[in-house]
């Protein structure tokens, strides 16, 4: 019984320590281990930025993030999250500022969006 | 005795693992292991910053760092607020004994 | 009784210790293994969306301080390459980015990350502006 729990534990271990898809950004709320899945802000540099009504457009771009742990072990990231292809797909003149969403599955899979705001 | 050196270890992979516990910002004021409630800047740059009259928040959870959820994007602050342009962004962190976290954007605006 | 409990403790991490060391060559195989397409990352951006340590093809924002940005018509790319972690070399400046696409003004920085099986990775700066 024992040897059945260290071993889950040491597997859980491995899979959780490694697993966690690690990403940068300004600012990043607590993650956690089993479901993680929040937006947070991606600009931290305001002053008399347009918002809510005075920020007409918005769209965004995802990345996918996903690592197969049982098979190949390989992990895998793919996607276009520039503010650039972000932009020209609403045809936006004027970035106003920027938002992002962080969704992670079991650090098996996860989904990088880029919210753009701005007229 | 074998559930509760699992679950100490348990706690120990939650907090030695930075993936449960604890968050990114460009201010991090010191915090206490325990219990933590705090304020700090978002926005660093307050060259002629003037916060203005309205304030709006929005917020992201974390319940024993295994399952976070939430929306503290300044999109929503700022919705919440009923802000029209943002001036300045701070954010509230509260943290009891790694049980439940929040974090709070704070949106200063007209 | 505390020391009942001590003893008992103390009795299981050390079978505990014992299977480690009878798998132990197995879990260094696999540690090893894990590192290998870990989703370490080996260098810094303001943003880097989640990195695939294996396979890794994505573009990210550099340049997150907006007021009343315009992306500019022109474009500009400039970049630095990392071989087998053992060599790196190129320029990934601002500067050569803006020169290469014959800019005299930026407006925003954009950046494009690839990785192929770390062997071969290469970060390059996009600049656009008039």
């Amino acid at each position: 019984m024992i040897r059945k729990i260290s071993l889950l534990l040491i597997l859980f271990l491995i899979i959780f320590l490694i697993g966690c898809a690690t990403y940068i950004a300004p600012v990043i709320p607590p993650r956690a281990f089993i479901i993680t899945n929040f937006k947070a802000p991606l600009t931290t540099n305001y002053n008399g930025n347009p918002a809510g009504s005075n920020a007409k457009k918005y769209s965004k771009s995802e990345t996918h993030w996903f690592w197969d742990c049982f098979i190949t072990g390989l992990q895998i990231g793919w996607g276009d999250a520039d503010i650039e292809s972000i932009a020209r797909k609403v045809n936006m003149q004027e970035v106003s500022f920027a938002d992002y969403e962080f969704l992670q599955i079991f650090g098996i899979y996860a989904k990088f969006t880029i919210n753009l705001y701005g007229n | 005795m074998k559930y509760l050196l699992l679950f100490s270890l348990l706690i120990c992979l939650v907090i030695f693992t930075g993936c449960g516990v604890g968050y990114l910002a460009p201010v991090i004021p010191p915090q206490g292991a325990l219990i933590s409630i705090t304020s700090a800047p978002l926005d660093t740059d307050a060259e002629n910053t003037k916060l203005g009259s309205k304030t709006g928040e929005s917020s992201s959870h974390n319940i024993l760092g295994l399952v976070a959820f939430g929306d503290c994007s300044v999109y929503s602050a700022a919705r919440d607020g009923g802000l029209t342009t943002v001036n300045h962004i701070d954010y509230k962190y509260l943290n009891i004994l790694c049980i439940y976290q929040c974090f709070t954007t704070v949106a200063y605006g007209e | 009784m505390r020391l009942l409990c001590f003893w008992t403790v103390s009795c299981k991490i050390y079978k505990v210790g014992l299977i480690m060391k009878k798998y132990f060559s197995l879990i260094i195989l696999g540690i090893l293994i894990c590192l290998l397409v870990t989703g370490c990352t080996y260098f810094k951006s303001p943003v880097v969306p989640p990195w695939g340590g294996s396979i890794n093809i994505t573009k990210a924002p550099v340049d997150i301080t907006f007021n009343k940005t315009k992306i500019g018509s022109k474009k500009g790319e400039s970049s630095s390459y990392q071989i087998l972690w053992l060599i790196s070399f190129g320029d990934a400046s601002v500067y050569s980015a803006a020169r290469e696409g014959n800019m005299s003004t930026v407006t925003h920085i954009d950046c494009d990350l690839l990785n192929i099986l770390g062997f071969y990775m290469r970060y390059t700066t996009i600049v656009y502006g008039e």
